[in-house]
Formats: structure tokens, sequence, C-alpha cells
């Protein structure tokens, strides 16, 4: 513990973890929807929805915290000189991950950190997301162990890791200037938003301090798991807890129970089922959705085509009505989690370096 | 940077393509302006249905309305099966017939039509929306809540009263907000 503490690192992942905790209870307070101040998955269905990838009227908004994470990463990996375009690790298989991410969370209502963010605001129904996330977790832990291996991701010329920050670049661009092809909802969770500076500032911030420190939600529950309290991701996520549940109480966002809760619903199989197909995928590709985001940053095409598959899978999980409501789990999204899950076992026989004889 | 002639040739074009483009986005006057572009017709298009519904509804249930200002609930109640007829699937009667109940003292009937119009159109508990109806379902809430929960407890196995309590809970669960 004495040596982790003098580590540098671990300050930073530290600040990194309490810094998404704080802001993530802050964002809702100053405007964004209840219990979802930091929601990739919400955010990734309503900036589907601005591009016109889905015609749902009230999730349809270019989130800035989304572009922020993206380019706060792209800035700091260049400040720091760690910008690398890398790639070639089973892109296809990533992509259809990308799209399994959301299809998970929509069914959760919520992408790992919302996951958190709820449990932290007091709503108890969240508990059976957090069984689900950690037994995915250790499902992807267990894989790995058994040799499922998407492959060596390798330097890449051409500049391809600049192809997925130029596209968030683009996005920053609709958001200032709001071409007439761009939908912004007026109704609904996506007209709720804090100032777009303050979400724009806070995305950037996070998405540079995650570029530093490597913070990361599955990340955190993995190296828990593996290392327990000698990890520095551990503390991070005590961080990050502790920033969630502190600012729930101070700006009086913490309503204790099981029902009535905000964007919930209590489905706990479902939400169970959606959490664990995200955590396995997650540990497998390496990092939540929050994590592909800052990864594509740093130039890693992989997670790029992970963050365009987040994309797609935003389109189509409004489309198809694959996305839980209050009222429940509809059968496209019960069908939607199993294919998924599915998904990731065909993945992993394919995948799976055996011992010889 | 440029290594050789190729290079500065593709570096050339570059900025013309680049020079043209931001031409073509900000000198005024460079679009035709002759025809609206689809996207922006579709937002014209969104706003003018968006009206059309509200006024419809209006004048569809003013005749509900005048009879509830009236006080003539049972009346009301008849001329929504009326409309409903010829509309079968518009939630909005389902809104208007939680209002009637509510008023009638029927709190738990009032809680499965209101959740029934709310599954149908989110707006009714959307604090932007012209339809916004959240201090009626919210006292609705407050009072029958409590009273279905009672006779739960008297009633301990009652399917319909619990079905009215999800209802609740789910009502309850749209006005405290969220992503979805």
């Amino acid at each position: 513990m004495n040596v982790l503490v003098r580590s540098r690192h671990f300050w930073l992942v530290l600040a990194a973890g309490a810094a998404v905790g704080v802001f993530g209870g802050l964002l809702s307070f100053w405007g964004n929807p209840q219990n979802s101040g930091i929601c990739v998955s919400c955010f990734i269905e309503n900036s589907s929805g601005a591009l016109g990838l889905h015609s749902n009227q009230r999730m349809q908004y270019l989130r800035p915290e989304l572009i922020g994470f993206v380019l706060g990463s792209l800035l700091c990996a260049v400040g720091f000189r760690e910008f690398a375009s890398r790639g070639g690790s089973a892109p296809l298989a990533r992509l259809v991950a990308g799209i399994f991410l959301i299809v998970g969370s929509a069914v959760f209502i919520g992408c790992p950190i919302k996951l958190f963010l709820r449990l932290g605001a007091g709503d108890l129904s969240a508990l059976s997301g957090v069984f689900g996330l950690v037994a995915g977790v250790w499902l992807g832990l267990q894989s790995l162990a058994r040799g499922i291996d998407l492959g060596r991701s390798h330097s890449e010329r051409g500049g391809g890791g600049l192809w997925v920050p130029t596209l968030f670049v683009l996005l920053l661009l609709f958001l200032l200037v709001r071409p007439a092809f761009i939908a912004f909802s007026e109704r609904g969770s996506a007209a709720q938003h804090a100032p777009l500076l303050l979400s724009l500032g806070a995305g950037l911030l996070l998405g540079a301090l995650a570029q530093r420190s490597r913070f990361c939600i599955t990340g955190s529950l993995r190296d828990s798991l593996l290392m327990g309290r000698r990890s520095p991701l551990f503390w991070g996520f005590i961080a990050f807890l502790a920033g969630v549940v502190a600012t729930s109480l101070l700006t009086g966002q913490f309503r204790y129970g099981l029902y009535g809760q905000p964007g919930a619903h209590v489905d706990y199989v479902w939400s169970f089922l959606g959490m664990l197909l995200v955590g396995w995928l997650s540990t497998l590709i390496g990092g939540c959705p929050f994590r592909q985001l800052v990864k594509a940053g740093e130039g890693d095409t992989d997670a790029g085509l992970v963050v365009i598959g987040m994309l797609l899978g935003g389109g189509l999980v409004q489309t198809w009505g694959i996305a839980a409501t209050a009222a429940g789990v509809e059968l496209p999204g019960k069908v939607a989690v199993l294919t998924g899950l599915a998904f990731i076992i065909l993945l992993s026989l394919f995948s799976r370096e055996r011992a010889p004889g | 940077m440029p290594r050789d002639r190729f290079d500065q040739i593709l570096l050339a074009a570059l900025a013309v393509t680049l020079t043209g483009l931001g031409l073509l986005l900000l000198v005024p006057g460079a679009s035709t302006g002759q025809v609206a572009s689809p996207a922006l017709s579709r937002q014209v298009e969104k706003e003018m249905l968006s009206q059309a519904r509200l006024s419809l509804l209006e004048r569809r249930y003013a005749p509900v309305h005048r009879l509830l200002d009236q006080g003539e609930l049972s009346a009301a109640m008849l001329k929504l099966e009326e409309l409903s007829r010829d509309l079968p699937g518009e939630v909005h009667s389902n809104l208007l017939r939680g209002d009637v109940l509510w008023r009638m003292g029927q709190l738990d009937k009032a809680l499965t039509q209101f959740a029934l119009a709310v599954r149908g159109n989110p707006d009714y508990v959307d604090a932007a929306s012209p339809l916004n109806q959240r201090d009626l379902i919210e006292a609705a809430l407050t009072q029958g809540l409590p009273q279905v929960r009672d006779r739960l407890r008297s009633q301990p196995g009652s399917r319909v009263l619990e079905q009215v309590l999800r209802d609740g809970y789910y009502l309850q669960s749209r006005l405290a907000g969220g992503c979805e």
C-alpha cells in the first residue's frame, strides 16, 4: 500500500475516479436528465438520433460530453506524445461488440458509469445490474484465462487513428453551427441538458484524466477481482463511488428506494443479463464504453470501430424497440440481449487458442 | 514535410478543395436558395404535424372538457366512450378518462388510465410539452398510491391491485425523469 501511495499514477487514478463521480452527479444537477449526468450509452443514443440514425424525437441531441471525452483524450495523448495509430485486432468483431455494448446498456437503461450513478443516488433497482456487471467481468476474465484472444493490434500507417477524432471534431462543428440536417429534441430527455460549455468542459477534463490514468469502470472491477487492494484502479473505483454518493447527497439528488426511480425498471433478470453482456464484452475488448471513447481519442482504431458500432447500436436500439423503458423490457430487448450473449460465446469459441493435444 | 513534387501537388489540391468547401459553406448566396433543404422541410413538417395533432386533440375533445368544467362526470365518461370508438388507439382518451375517474374518486382505475396514456405518449409527463399533465398525474399518485397499498395489505395477492401498484410505480418513475 505504501508503494502504491507514493506513485504518481495512483493519485492520477484517484483524481480521475473522483472526477467522473463528481461530474456524473453535477451534470445532472446542472441540467442533464436525472441520474444521467454521465451515461455513455444514453449519450450515444442521443447522438445517433441527432445524426438521423433513429427517429425517436425525444432522444436527439449531440451530447457535448461525448465529444469532450474523445477530444480531451486526443489533446492529452498528443501533448504527452502518446498518440499512436494502432489497430487490426478483430476489427469487425469489435464493431459488432460496439452494437451489443449499447444493446446491453439500453436494456438495463444505462452504461456502467450510470449504473453506479443510479446506485449512488439511492436507486436500489440498479443492484441487479451491479451483480450482472461483476458476473460479466468475471466471465470475461475466465475467458481470457482460458485462451480467448482477439489478436494483437499493431501500429498502422496512414493516420488511421485520426479518423474517429476527426469525426468528433465534425460533431463539435455540427453542435456549434446546428445545421438543419442535425436533429435536436425540443422535448423529452434529450431536451434536458447542462449548459454546453459546462458539458464540453467536463467532457474534455474527464477525457484527459481518463487518458492519463486509464480509468475505466469494468477495468477497475477486473483489476479489483485480480489484484484486490493492490490495484490503483480499485482505489480509483472507491474514489468514484465516494464522489457519486457525496455529490448526490450534497446536491439533493439522493432518492433512496426500489420503486419509482428515474429511468429505471424492475425487470431484474433482464437488468442482470444486460449488464452481464456489457461486463463480459468490455473485458474481452479491453474497456467499458467510456474507455473505448478515450482509447479512440488516443489513436486506437479498434476502439474507434467499437465507437462506430456503438453509434450504429444507438440507432438500432431505438428503431427496433430494444431499449427498455420504466415500463420494463419488451420482447425485442430480450431477444437482442440473448443474441448478444450468443455472439460472445461464438466469438469466444472462434477466438480461443487451445493448448495442444 | 512534403518530400517530393507529388506531395506538393496533393497539398495544393487539398488547399483548393478546402477553400472551395469554405466558400460553399460561408459565402451567402452560394446555395441556390430556391428550394428548402430536405432536412429543413422535415423539421417544418415535424413541427406542423405536432401543431396539427395538438389542435385536433383540442377540437375533438372540447365537448369532454366542457362537460368536465360543468362537473358532469358521467356524461363526460359517456362522451369519451363515444369518441374512443372512432379513434380506438388514441391515448388522449385514456388521459381524460383518468381525469374523470380521479374526480369520481376511483383512484385505482384513474392510475391505470394515466399509465396507459403515458406509455402511449410520454409528453403527458414532459414539463416542456404543451400536453404536459404532470400536476394532475402527481396529484392522483399522491392520493392514490397510499390507498392502493392499504387495500393490497387487506387483500394480499390481488392481481388487479398489484397491477395498479405497478402502474403507479411506473408513473412515479416517469415523473422522476431519467434518460429514456
